[in-house]
C-alpha cells in the first residue's frame, strides 16, 4: 500500500472486517464461502452485494459510491491480502484481484447520467445488443527515448493507466 | 391530541387490505360478506391485521408482503444522499408502519431464535429508522417555515400531521403578534 492515507489504510481495514464477518441470515459467512469458491475456481473477481456492504458498514458503501476509484482499489487490496493467508499462490498466480458491486440502491437512466455523475459508482441498466471480441487495454507503457535508448515505465510503481488520461509529459532522461 | 391522529393512521393501516396466498385449508373463514370456506391455494383480500393473525396460525402467506432491513436501507441511502438539498424524498405512505413491523419481527425472532445476523439487523434497523426519520423532521421544520406546500404528497400520514399541526401554531403565533400590534392603542406623544 504504497503512499496510502490513514483513510486508505483505513478502507482495506474495512473491507477485509466485512469480507471475513459478514453473516447472512442463515448465519453463513457469505463472502468468506465466496472468496473460497472464487479461488477453488481460479477466479479473479469477488462479486459483492451493496445492501450486503451497507447493512454491514453504511459509512464504507457511501464512501465507495462517493470515491470509487480509492475504494474499489482498497477493496481489491483487501481481498488480495486476506487471499495471500490462504491461496499465497493463486496471489503468486493472478496478482490482481477487482471487487465487482451489485444491486447500488439507486438505478440511473443512461440519458440521466450527468456531469455530477462523474467519478462516482453509477448503477445503469441496458440490454446488451452487439458483442464483439475481447480487446486489448494498455494497463502499463513502455517508453524508449530514440537517441539515448533509455527505456521507462508508466506509470511506476503499482499502478495501472486508467481512463484518466495520465499520459507521461516528459522522458526521465531530460530532466 | 396529536397522538390520538397517529393511532388513526395505525388503525388505517390494519384495516388496509392485503393479498394473502392459502397454504392450508380453512373451513368457515369469517370474514365481512359472510362465512368462506377456503381452500389451499385459494386467494383472498383481507385486512391486514386479519391476514396477520391468519399467518400466525399457519394458515396463510402473506403476498403484500413484509419488508426487510433492505427496505429501511435504501431509503435511509437516499434520505441521506438528498439531506444537502433541503428537499423530502419520495417514501411509500406506509414506510413508518412497514419499518416498525419489521423491527416488531426482528424482536420477536431475537426472543425466538436469536442470532448474531438478527441482532446486528435489528440494531441497524433501528439506528437507521430513527436517521431517516431525524432527518426528515429537519427538512419538515425548514418546510414549515419556507412554506412547503408542494412537498406534502412526498410525506407520509404521520409527517403531514405533524407538518399541519407546526403550521397551525405558526399561524396562531402570526395572528397573535399581527392582533396584538393592532389592538396595542395609539402611541402617547
Amino acid at each position: 500500500m504504497k503512499g496510502s492515507s490513514v483513510a486508505e489504510v483505513s478502507y482495506v481495514e474495512r473491507f477485509k472486517e466485512f469480507i471475513s464477518g459478514f453473516r447472512d441470515e442463515g448465519g453463513r459467512f457469505k463472502y468468506v464461502e465466496r472468496l473460497r469458491r472464487m479461488a477453488s475456481l481460479e477466479g479473479r473477481s469477488l462479486i459483492i452485494e451493496f445492501a450486503d456492504l451497507y447493512r454491514y458498514d453504511a459509512l464504507l458503501a457511501e464512501e465507495l459510491v462517493e470515491k470509487p476509484h480509492r475504494v474499489l482499489r482498497d477493496a481489491e487490496e483487501a481481498v488480495r491480502e486476506i487471499l495471500e493467508l490462504e491461496y499465497p499462490e493463486l496471489v503468486e498466480k493472478k496478482r490482481r484481484f477487482y471487487v465487482r458491486v451489485t444491486g447500488l440502491f439507486d438505478t440511473v437512466k443512461i440519458r440521466d447520467v450527468r456531469s455530477e455523475h462523474i467519478g462516482k459508482l453509477v448503477q445503469v441498466e441496458g440490454i446488451v445488443t452487439r458483442m464483439h471480441p475481447i480487446r486489448s487495454r494498455m494497463v502499463k507503457a513502455v517508453f524508449r527515448h530514440d537517441k539515448c535508448e533509455s527505456e521507462f515505465q508508466w506509470p511506476q510503481d503499482e499502478e495501472e493507466l486508467g481512463g484518466e488520461g495520465r499520459e507521461t509529459q516528459y522522458m526521465p532522461c531530460l530532466r | 391530541m396529536i397522538s390520538e391522529r397517529f393511532k388513526l393512521v395505525k388503525l388505517d393501516y390494519e384495516f388496509r387490505r392485503v393479498r394473502v396466498l392459502f397454504i392450508k385449508d380453512h373451513p368457515s373463514l369469517p370474514t365481512p360478506t359472510g362465512f368462506v370456506d377456503v381452500r389451499r391455494g385459494d386467494e383472498l383480500e383481507l385486512p391486514r391485521w386479519h391476514a396477520r393473525l391468519l399467518k400466525e396460525l399457519g394458515y396463510v402467506e402473506i403476498r403484500d408482503g413484509y419488508v426487510d432491513l433492505d427496505y429501511i436501507n435504501v431509503h435511509h441511502f437516499k434520505e441521506r444522499r438528498s439531506s444537502g438539498g433541503g428537499k423530502l424524498t419520495q417514501v411509500p405512505q406506509d414506510f413508518y408502519m412497514k419499518a416498525f413491523e419489521l423491527i416488531g419481527r426482528l424482536n420477536k425472532l431475537i426472543r425466538e431464535t436469536p442470532s448474531q445476523a438478527i441482532l446486528r439487523d435489528r440494531e441497524v434497523a433501528e439506528r437507521n429508522l430513527i436517521d431517516i426519520a431525524e432527518a426528515r423532521l429537519a427538512k419538515i421544520l425548514k418546510l414549515t417555515y419556507s412554506g412547503g406546500e408542494e412537498f406534502r404528497d412526498k410525506m407520509t400520514p404521520e409527517e403531514r400531521i405533524i407538518y399541519n399541526h407546526l403550521v397551525e401554531v405558526l399561524e396562531s403565533w402570526r395572528s397573535h403578534v399581527k392582533s396584538s400590534i393592532a389592538g396595542a392603542g395609539s402611541v402617547e406623544r
